[in-house]
């Protein structure tokens, strides 16, 4: 890995290459789950992508770099956030869900169901329940990074997981 | 069928999508490769501008060096001219040193592209019915602590840096990262102090994260005075106690405030404060009362003196239709009376119903520190501070059976004073940026107001301000 980083900062293409293969994957599902469709979790990663190369040397190899390109994604996807949260309705609830294109397996089917449920989140409710239930950050933490209150996350976590129960719900008597 | 409950909903979608991948389209490594090859076009041209640039300076700084070594060899017209004059047969030996130097020894400027299939991948993922069927398990299980996820507290000798602390590795997705704020920049504080890295994409925090606001406020303000004894008795401290009273007045102003931290803010500005006091006991006397009628006195007999003393200072009037006198012993009367003070009792004196009503107002330069304690919609702020505060105003009226007679007023009094402030604050975001904010608060005067009184008198008030902020 070290070898990879360096060639990135040397400008070598390949190196790049690599280092964009091994963490693609991942980090395009994380973006799935923050964006409204699957043209938006593709501008998210590329722009990720992007300031990881630009700013690979502020890397310190001291922490996960997994941790850190992960980090880099869910900063984007907040910036992303905020710059369009003025024009997001808080009242609507069902975003246009992103039917999955191709279903290999029915595994994949059961976590492309679920990125689809946490899209049809609105923006907010989404952000909220993904920082926090699949990120792990404490709503004072959430409160802080999208410039609302503790008791906003809180109430926007609270109504998303509603939401996402009757979802599960419905999918589990359609599967029986 | 049992619901599911909070936090098992979010370990179904954890346990789920933790280690979810999802090949994405060429599309995108394309975008990164165009864009990385366009930037690297721009440091290609970079490098060629500061290897430019570099020449230029270089140039520059030989023609300046030689230039330099030119007039420190070339001698002046007048080192020539006096040369000669010392000694007419001895050869100028400035000629050589300009021979060393032609015009021509300056130096002359030098002038792969592979594509994603779409696919999804899942590694180690059990088929739907398990995945379903681990779920429900979940949601049995009790939920996990939410402790891992709580602020922690930042050491007050951190501040006024340290300011969020985000968590998420993915390694260890719970585990915390700390960001602080050091000038203009947000830096990342992974697990262990000395870890510091600069996180790209931080850059919305500190664009949304506006320090400098701007406000207004006013209140309403109860204002009196504490006396402690300093050379006075503690009779007199009573007495004053018993006829003085506070006064309702109100103060208000303008502050910029500065926010240095997620919790400290410094809060400075203008503002404009009433206080003062009533004085209620005045007593009447007229030298025709006390009985003496010797020719001096006789003179005066028509006029009417009012005793006035009280806590904050010396009462003069400039009104010439009101003689005050502040006590008993007072130099006019002495001499007036021309009489040992001690013959003077009491019975001379005859209390009217009359009051003085003293006003003082300041300009407050206040410098304000606050601490926020709660952080939600309706926040709240502890508060405390000092104000240099200036006698701008001093003035009084005496008011005898309804008449009010101005151009009175205290002397001996401060002019710069000092005051402590604690208080509370509360405050609402009515608009993005535009608080409404709500502050009792109490103000001391830390130094006694006049230095030549025997009572120790330090002004204090209660006051309930209330005003906006606009952070810009």
């Amino acid at each position: 890995m070290p070898d990879i980083i360096e060639g990135c900062l040397a400008g070598d293409r390949k190196a790049q290459k690599m280092l964009y293969e091994m963490f693609s994957g991942k980090m395009y599902a994380v973006c799935l789950r923050y964006a409204d469709d699957e043209e938006e979790a593709s501008d998210m990663l590329q722009d990720g992508f992007i300031r990881v190369f630009e700013n690979l040397s502020s890397f310190r190899h001291r922490g996960s770099f997994e941790g850190w390109v992960r980090r880099i994604m869910i900063n984007t996807a907040l910036e992303k956030f905020r710059r369009k949260k003025n024009f997001y309705s808080l009242n609507d609830e069902e975003e246009g869900k992103v039917e999955p294109s191709e279903e290999n397996t029915l595994d994949d089917l059961f976590a492309k169901e679920l990125i689809g449920m946490i899209q049809e989140l609105t923006p907010q409710y989404r952000m909220v329940f993904n920082l926090y239930a699949l990120e792990g950050y404490s709503h004072k933490e959430i409160a802080g990074m999208m410039g609302i209150s503790e008791g906003t996350s809180k109430s926007n976590l609270a109504r998303a997981r509603t939401i996402l129960q009757e979802k599960l719900k419905k999918l589990r008597r359609e599967k029986r | 069928m049992r619901e599911w409950q909070d936090e098992h909903i979010d370990e179904v979608f954890r346990s789920v999508l933790d280690e979810y991948e999802v090949i994405p389209p060429h599309t995108v490594w394309d975008g990164i490769k165009g864009h990385m090859a366009g930037k690297k076009r721009r440091v290609l041209w970079m490098r060629r501008m500061a290897a430019a640039a570099a020449v230029l300076l270089m140039i520059l700084s030989g023609i300046w060096f030689l230039d330099d070594q030119k007039r420190e060899r070339v001698p002046s017209p007048e080192m020539i001219s006096e040369s000669v004059s010392e000694d007419e047969s001895t050869p100028v030996q400035t000629a050589p040193a300009m021979e060393t130097l032609p015009a021509g020894a300056l130096p002359e400027p030098s002038g792969e592209p592979e594509t994603g299939t779409g696919e999804t991948r899942m590694s180690e993922t059990p088929a739907i019915s398990p995945v379903l069927a681990q779920a429900e398990m979940v949601a049995k299980q009790p939920p996990p602590e939410e402790s891992s996820h709580e602020y922690e507290a930042v050491p007050a000798c951190l501040e006024p840096l340290l300011t969020l602390r985000l968590g998420s590795d993915v390694a260890a997705p719970r585990e915390a990262v700390d960001f602080r704020l050091e000038g203009n920049n947000w830096l990342a504080l992974t697990e262990k102090e000395d870890q510091i890295e600069w996180e790209p994409g931080m850059d919305f925090l500190k664009e949304e994260k506006s320090r400098w606001g701007i406000g207004g406020q006013f209140s309403p303000a109860y204002s009196y005075r504490h006396l402690t004894s300093g050379e006075g008795s503690e009779d007199l401290k009573r007495y004053y106690n018993r006829i003085e009273e506070g006064v309702f007045a109100f103060s208000g102003g303008i502050n910029v405030n500065y926010q240095a931290s997620e919790k400290w803010s410094v809060y400075t500005g203008l503002y404009y404060s009433q206080m003062g006091l009533v004085i209620g006991r005045v007593e009447e006397y007229t030298l025709a009362a006390m009985g003496w009628e010797t020719p001096e006195i006789h003179r005066k007999m028509a006029e009417k003196f009012y005793l006035v003393d009280h806590s904050t200072g010396t009462v003069v009037s400039d009104n010439e239709n009101i003689k005050i006198v502040n006590t008993p012993e007072d130099a006019l009367y002495n001499s007036i009376i021309g009489r040992d003070p001690s013959q003077y009792t009491q019975e001379y004196l005859e209390n009217v119903n009359a009051f003085i009503a003293q006003n003082y107002e300041f300009l407050e330069i206040p410098i304000l520190v606050k601490y926020r304690l709660i952080d939600e919609k309706v926040g709240m702020n502890i508060l405390g501070g000092v104000s240099t505060n200036f006698l701008v105003g001093n003035a009084a009226s005496l008011y005898i059976e309804g008449v009010n007679y101005s151009s009175i007023r205290t002397s001996n009094v401060s002019t710069l004073n000092y005051s402590g402030t604690v208080g509370l604050g509360l405050d609402y975001e009515i608009l993005p940026g535009l608080m409404f904010n709500v502050e009792p608060t109490f103000k001391y005067y830390l130094n006694t107001f006049s230095e030549k009184n025997l009572i120790r008198s330090h002004p204090y008030s209660v006051a309930v301000f209330s005003g906006v902020r606009f952070r810009f």
